[in-house]
């Protein structure tokens, strides 16, 4: 089991600060998923943990052992890379066995292992074949084979699942959810694909700009966000962000509109995920306009509402309901699925105790 | 009134194979026909048929077989010794290479010398007499060392060779060397593969291609070597620089003996044929594996 924790790290390419004091711990058989826009350090942040670039200042430590200026191979950390890695010389067999026979591993150990993985991936057909001769689903499993077989203290992905195709990602996507229950092992995971994240991780690290945003788990993100950032990168379609006034009644839609309770700081924005809004007459919305478009995805449906007051909102609704392109209607939505940012783009939390 | 596609691919390349008729095609006839005749300057225009008797003459040459030794020998020996010291270096030298691009372009220089220019200076720069090389070894070590004499020349130009063209290994190499996926790289070390094993289990089996195609390159040009040798030593002392270039070249402007040269050239011709088309065939074997 294994912890990796970083201490106050700091990276410079040159002149450019890719991070300034970074910290964050990863419990033991934890699946942590790094997501955040591309630019935001998120593979850097890998590369710096697996050993491949080193740190500017700070500290990096796998299960309280310092390795900050410790070789890769001596981390015990094995690694998926993006687009696989995979040996081209060598079939599939070698490229499993090869850090097997770099460790001097028994024969019979080796083969053992590598019979296990292959098992479990479902490779052994083409144990023979050279990675040219594979799809690229197959060489993803060949290189997560190849991570599997040295029994790592933990599992780094490089957006493993970037090059496959849609279908394939999701399939993917499950298997490696499922690899990760039966091997009980911590995991840090890179990927710019917020629904990657969603549905893989116990935790889940957003990163902009070197940054972090917030950590959390996927129910806290959603439900919780810190800061409008992440309201907006987690979640599809993403949250409506409304401008507000707070004045002494209470937070109001600019349009005059029922104020919310008095929040402790000045909220300017009011955010409202597409699926907490609800289709009304015009006259008992908090807000009106007109439908822009519909887009029609059989369980649901995207409304775009062009809003007087608001500009373009976004609704979810189910795939049943009924709208017409240019028809006036109202929005409205409950008070309790509402989240409150200030100036800073921050959100405001348990301040709005006062009933409406 | 549009053409059928074959016709179309007829006319179309109708210039082409004209062009390759008129330039190829009429020497080689022409080859064939001075190869089976008795011919000399001055009977170009009418020679004398005597069938295969030139290429029994080449064949049963003393000289030719020695020529052919000679040039092969010196192709294996230079394009080994180039591969070599040119993969070695363009390892040694990466780091500094993929800071300061530019230096190879020092590393390459001795390309850009015409090698005849290569073997006249050398010429100068060995001489018994004149030469500063001789010269200095005399006077500051006391060394009497001989690199034209018949039991030198031979080691003299194998260096001067392999120091003019094992840059353009390091060239080949240095690009295959770069090359290579740095992801690779970065999963060997993350495995713990390092050094050694690095190179001769990595990088250079994805090498191999280059390799194999440097090998080739060096010796097509050690085997068919003329002017370096031809300037520096001409036929050398008792004939032995003669290359094989070099004996067809003594037997046709020096000797006369048109026949037996061109003869001589032909054998070469088939040979080089048979080992180009041997080497496609496992190429071509390779890729489709």
């Amino acid at each position: 089991m294994t912890t990796i924790t970083l201490e106050n790290i700091g990276k410079r390419f040159g002149t450019t600060d890719i991070f300034q004091d970074l910290s964050l711990a990863m419990n033991s058989g934890e699946f942590v998923v790094f997501v955040g826009p591309s630019g935001c350090g998120k593979s850097t942040l890998l590369r710096l943990i697996a050993g491949l670039e080193d740190v500017t200042s700070g500290k990096i430590s796998i299960d309280g052992r310092d390795v900050t200026h410790t070789a890769p191979h001596d981390r015990g950390l094995s690694m998926v890379f993006q687009s696989y890695a995979l040996y081209p010389h060598m079939t599939v067999r070698q490229n499993i066995a090869f850090a097997l026979h770099t460790e001097k591993l028994p024969k019979a150990e080796i083969d053992a292992r590598v019979n296990e993985a292959a098992r479990a991936l479902q490779i052994e057909p083409y144990l023979d074949r050279k990675p040219k001769a594979l799809s690229g689903g197959q060489r993803q499993r060949v290189a997560i084979g190849r991570a599997i077989v040295r029994k790592p203290k933990a599992f780094l992905f490089d957006e493993p699942l970037s090059n496959l195709d849609a279908a394939l990602r999701t399939e993917t996507r499950i298997e490696i959810a499922e690899l990760h229950k039966s091997l009980d092992a911590t995991m840090l995971y890179v990927t710019h694909d917020q629904v990657e994240a969603m549905t893989l991780a116990d935790r889940i690290v957003v990163l902009s700009g070197g940054r972090i945003m917030q950590v959390g788990t996927p129910h806290e993100l959603y439900t919780a966000p810190a800061n409008t950032f992440v309201a907006q990168f987690i979640g599809s379609p993403k949250m409506n962000l409304l401008p507000v006034e707070t004045t002494a009644r209470g937070v109001e839609l600019s349009a005059g509109k029922p104020a919310l309770p008095v929040p402790v700081r000045p909220a300017v924005q009011l955010g409202v995920r597409p699926e907490a809004l609800r289709l009304v007459a015009p006259e008992e919305g908090l807000l009106t306009g007109k439908v822009a478009l519909a887009e029609y995805l059989g369980a649901d449906l995207s409304v775009y509402v062009d809003t007087e007051h608001a500009g373009r909102v976004t609704l979810r609704g189910p795939g049943t309901m009924k709208v017409r392109d240019g028809e006036t209607v109202g929005l409205t939505f409950d008070i309790s699925e509402a989240h409150l940012f200030d100036a800073n783009g921050d959100a405001i939390r348990g301040e709005m105790k006062a009933a409406a | 009134m549009s053409l059928s596609q074959r016709s179309e691919n007829a006319i179309l390349t109708a210039p082409l194979v004209l062009f390759l008729l008129a330039l190829l095609g009429f020497p080689t006839v022409l080859d064939v026909i001075y190869s089976l005749s008795d011919v000399s300057f001055e009977t170009l225009r009418a020679p004398t048929f005597t069938g295969l008797d030139n290429f029994r003459a080449v064949l049963a040459d003393p000289d030719f077989w020695q020529a052919t030794w000679f040039s092969l020998k010196f192709a294996v020996l230079t394009s080994v010794a180039e591969c070599v010291l040119g993969l070695a270096l363009a390892i040694y030298f990466s780091p500094i290479l993929r800071r300061a691009p530019w230096m190879l372009a020092i590393l390459i220089m001795p390309m850009i010398i015409a090698p005849a220019m290569m073997g006249l200076m050398y010429r100068l720069v060995l001489h018994e007499f004149i030469g500063p090389l001789p010269n200095y070894l005399y006077n500051w070590f006391g060394v009497s060392y001989g690199f034209l004499t018949a039991q030198n020349v031979f080691k003299t130009i194998f260096v001067i060779e392999t120091l003019q063209w094992t840059p353009f290994a390091l060239l080949l190499f240095h690009m295959a060397y770069e090359s290579i996926p740095e992801d690779i790289r970065e999963a060997a070390s993350v495995d713990g593969t390092r050094g050694w094993r690095l190179l001769t289990r990595i990088e250079l089996p994805l090498m191999l291609p280059t390799l194999g195609v440097a090998l080739f390159i060096r010796f097509i040009d050690g085997f068919r070597v003329f002017d370096n040798i031809w300037t520096l030593t001409g036929t050398g002392p008792g004939g032995s620089t003669t290359s094989l270039s070099i004996y067809i070249y003594v037997a046709f402007f020096r000797s006369g003996e048109i026949g037996q040269a061109i003869a001589a050239s032909m054998i070469l011709f088939a040979a080089a044929f048979l080992v180009l088309f041997v080497a496609a065939r496992r190429g071509r074997g390779k890729e489709t594996a």
